[in-house]
C-alpha cells in the first residue's frame, strides 16, 4: 500500500495555500487550526463536527466558528445521531441539531449508518449493524422521522467495519442506495471507508463503488488508515494512500464533484499537511 | 433479525465494547449471541474494545481535562479515567458522563498520595462549563458612570470552587505548563515537559484557595483568586445578592480590614468584567 510521504510532500509547493479556490477538497475544522484557517485568504469548504458545537450556548468556540461560517461553505457532520439503534430516537438530539444547522446553514448534514449507544451504554464509536430488510425498515422510519424534525436532507456515511453479520442480505452501498430511495435521504461517501471494508471483508471495492447510485451522493470523505494485524483500521492519522486516491479519482470523474473532506483527527496534525492534502485533491487527473 | 433480536444484539456489542479489557474474548466467543457475526470477522470485535478504552481516555485526557494531563502527566489521568469508565458506563452525552470523576477520585484508595487531584479535575469541569455557557453581555456592561453597589452583580455563568488545596497556584502551574509546551512544540520530548513540570510544580506552597471562574469575553476565560477573607463575600454574591448586601452580610470587621487588599481585588474583578449591573 503506497501512502504519501513526507518527501513527496516536501517536492511540491502545495503545502502553503490554498490553491484551487474552485476546488472541491476540504478539511474538518478543529479547535487546534482555528487561528491559521483564520489567516488564510481563500478557505476550503469545512467540515463542522456536529456534536462539538450544538450543546454549547457561547465561548470561544463558537466565536470561531460565527467567523468562520461567513467566510466559506460549511457543511456539517454528526457521530451522536445512533440512527440504527433498535430503541428510540433521541428526538432532542435531533431538535438541538435542527436549531445549530439553523444558525450555520449548511450545505450538507450528515451522520453514519450504524449504531453507537444503548439509552444506559455509549460506545462512543460507530458499530456496525446488519444489513437486512427489517434494519432497512427500521432506519427509513428513524430517517423520517429525523428529516421531519430537521426540515433538511440527512445524508448518511458509509463506515468502516471490522465485523459483519451472517444475516446481511445487502452490502453496505445497496443498503444505503434502497435508503435514499425510500426516504430521499443522501449518502456521504466515505472513499477511505469503502476500502477498509472491502479489504476487511474480502471483496472487491471498485465492485462496491460502482454500485452506489451517483445522484444520491452529496459529499465524500477521504483518510488515512493503518493495518492492524489482518484488518484495516480507519485512523485518520496518516495521509491517504494511493489505492484511496485511485478510488477518489474515479468517483469524481464517473459520481461527480461533490464536497470532499479530509479527515485528519490526530491530535498534532500539522496544518500543513491538511493544505497539502487538500490542494493535491484539487489537482487530482 | 427482528427489533427485539436486534437490542439484544446491540446490548451484547456494547457490553463487549465496555467489558474490562483484562477479561478474554474467549469469555464472550462462547455467548448466543455471538454467532450472529460473521465467524471469519467476529475475533475483531477485540478491535472495538480496544478503541473504546484508547478512545475515551485519549478524548477526555485531551479535552476537558487538557490541564489536569498537563499539571500531572496524560498517564495519569488516562489510567484514572479508563478505571473511572469501567466502573461507570457512559450516559449518551459526552461531558454528561464526566461529571461524576472527582467523587469516583475521591473514592480510590490510592488517591490519598495525590488527594489534590479530585478538585483539580472539578475546576477542569468548572472551566468546561463556563466556555461553553452563555456569553456575558455587554449591553450589561459598566460603563464610566458613578457605581451604585446596589446595583452591582456577579455576572449569570461564573463559578466559584473553594478548595483546601492550592487550587489557583495549580491552574497557574498547568497553563505554564501548556503554554511551555506549546511554545516549544515539545510534544515529542517528554523530559523537558517534565523537568519544566517538576519545577513548576516544586513552586507550589501548600495552603487552601478559592477560584473564580468566569469569561470576560466569547473567547476569553478568566480564573480569579479569591482570597479566604472574601470568600464568605464570594459566596453571597454567588448566591445573587448584589456587592452592598453581599458585604452588609459578610460583617467585615472594621479594625483588621485590609481596605487596600480589598480594594485592588474588587478592581481586579472589575477589570475582568466579573460584574455586571441591574438590568
Amino acid at each position: 500500500m503506497t501512502q504519501l510521504s513526507s518527501p513527496f510532500l516536501n517536492s511540491g509547493n502545495l503545502n502553503q495555500n490554498i490553491n484551487l479556490s474552485h476546488g472541491v477538497f476540504g478539511a474538518g475544522l478543529r479547535a487546534c487550526h482555528y487561528e491559521q484557517w483564520h489567516n488564510l485568504d481563500t478557505l476550503p469548504v469545512l467540515e463542522i463536527i456536529a456534536d462539538n458545537y450544538m450543546f454549547l450556548k457561547g465561548g470561544p468556540a463558537l466565536y470561531h466558528l460565527a467567523r468562520i461560517k461567513e467566510r466559506t461553505t460549511v457543511v456539517v457532520h454528526g457521530v451522536g445521531l445512533n440512527i440504527a439503534s433498535g430503541y428510540d430516537l433521541d428526538r432532542n438530539y435531533c431538535y438541538a441539531l435542527k436549531d445549530f444547522c439553523n444558525f450555520i446553514n449548511p450545505t450538507v448534514i450528515s451522520d453514519h449508518l450504524c449504531f453507537s449507544a444503548s439509552p444506559t451504554h455509549n460506545s462512543f464509536d460507530l458499530l456496525p449493524i446488519p444489513f437486512t430488510n427489517e434494519t432497512l425498515n427500521l432506519v427509513s422510519e428513524k430517517i423520517n422521522i429525523v428529516q421531519d424534525i430537521i426540515q433538511k436532507q440527512l445524508t448518511l456515511e458509509n463506515i468502516s467495519s471490522y465485523v459483519s453479520y451472517q444475516e446481511n442480505s445487502y452490502t453496505e452501498i445497496e443498503f444505503l442506495n434502497e435508503l435514499c430511495k425510500r426516504t430521499g435521504c443522501g449518502i456521504l461517501l466515505d472513499i477511505n471507508n469503502i476500502f477498509v471494508s472491502a479489504f476487511n471483508h474480502g471483496y472487491d471495492p471498485w465492485q462496491e463503488i460502482r454500485k452506489v447510485t451517483a445522484s444520491y451522493v452529496k459529499q465524500y470523505h477521504i483518510a488515512g488508515h493503518s493495518k492492524i494485524e489482518d484488518y484495516l483500521f480507519d485512523t485518520h492519522d496518516k495521509f491517504v494512500c494511493e489505492e484511496v486516491w485511485n478510488l477518489m479519482s474515479w468517483a469524481l470523474k464517473n459520481i461527480g464533484n461533490r464536497p470532499a473532506i479530509i479527515e485528519r483527527d490526530d491530535a498534532h496534525v500539522k496544518f500543513e499537511d491538511l493544505i497539502f492534502e487538500i490542494n493535491y485533491g484539487n489537482n487530482l487527473k | 433479525m427482528n427489533d427485539l433480536k436486534l437490542i439484544n444484539n446491540q446490548n451484547f456489542f456494547l457490553e463487549v465494547v465496555h467489558s474490562n479489557p483484562n477479561i478474554f474474548l474467549e469469555q464472550f466467543l462462547i455467548r448466543q449471541e455471538i454467532h450472529a457475526f460473521n465467524p471469519k470477522t467476529v475475533h475483531r470485535i477485540q478491535a472495538y474494545r480496544n478503541s473504546y478504552y484508547a478512545r475515551i481516555s485519549n478524548v477526555f485526557s485531551e479535552t476537558i481535562f487538557d490541564l489536569a494531563s498537563c499539571l500531572f502527566g496524560s498517564d495519569f489521568i488516562k489510567g484514572f479515567l479508563i478505571d473511572y469508565f469501567y466502573e461507570n458506563p457512559s450516559p449518551l452525552e459526552m461531558t454528561e458522563s464526566v461529571k461524576e470523576f472527582p467523587s469516583f477520585l475521591e473514592k480510590q484508595e490510592n488517591i490519598r498520595y495525590c488527594p489534590f487531584v479530585p478538585d483539580f479535575i472539578k475546576l477542569c469541569l468548572a472551566i468546561n462549563d463556563i466556555l461553553g455557557a452563555k456569553n456575558p453581555e455587554s449591553d450589561l456592561e459598566f460603563t464610566h458612570s458613578p457605581i451604585n453597589p446596589e446595583k452591582i452583580y456577579l455576572q449569570l455563568e461564573i463559578k466559584f470552587l473553594k478548595s483546601k488545596w492550592p487550587i489557583y497556584q495549580m491552574y497557574c502551574c498547568a497553563k505554564a505548563i501548556q503554554d511551555f509546551v506549546e511554545e516549544k512544540n515539545l510534544y515529542s520530548s517528554e523530559n523537558a515537559v517534565e523537568e519544566y513540570r517538576l519545577n513548576k510544580l516544586a513552586a507550589v506552597s501548600d495552603c487552601s484557595e478559592n477560584i473564580l471562574i468566569f469569561k470576560s469575553s466569547p473567547y476569553s476565560l478568566e480564573c480569579i483568586l479569591v482570597p479566604e477573607e472574601f470568600a464568605t463575600l464570594t459566596e453571597q454574591l454567588i448566591l445573587g445578592k448584589n456587592l452592598a448586601e453581599a458585604i452588609d452580610y459578610t460583617d467585615f470587621e472594621e479594625t483588621n480590614f485590609n481596605y487596600e487588599k480589598f480594594s485592588k481585588w474588587i478592581s481586579l474583578l472589575s477589570e475582568k468584567k466579573a460584574f455586571i449591573k441591574k438590568l
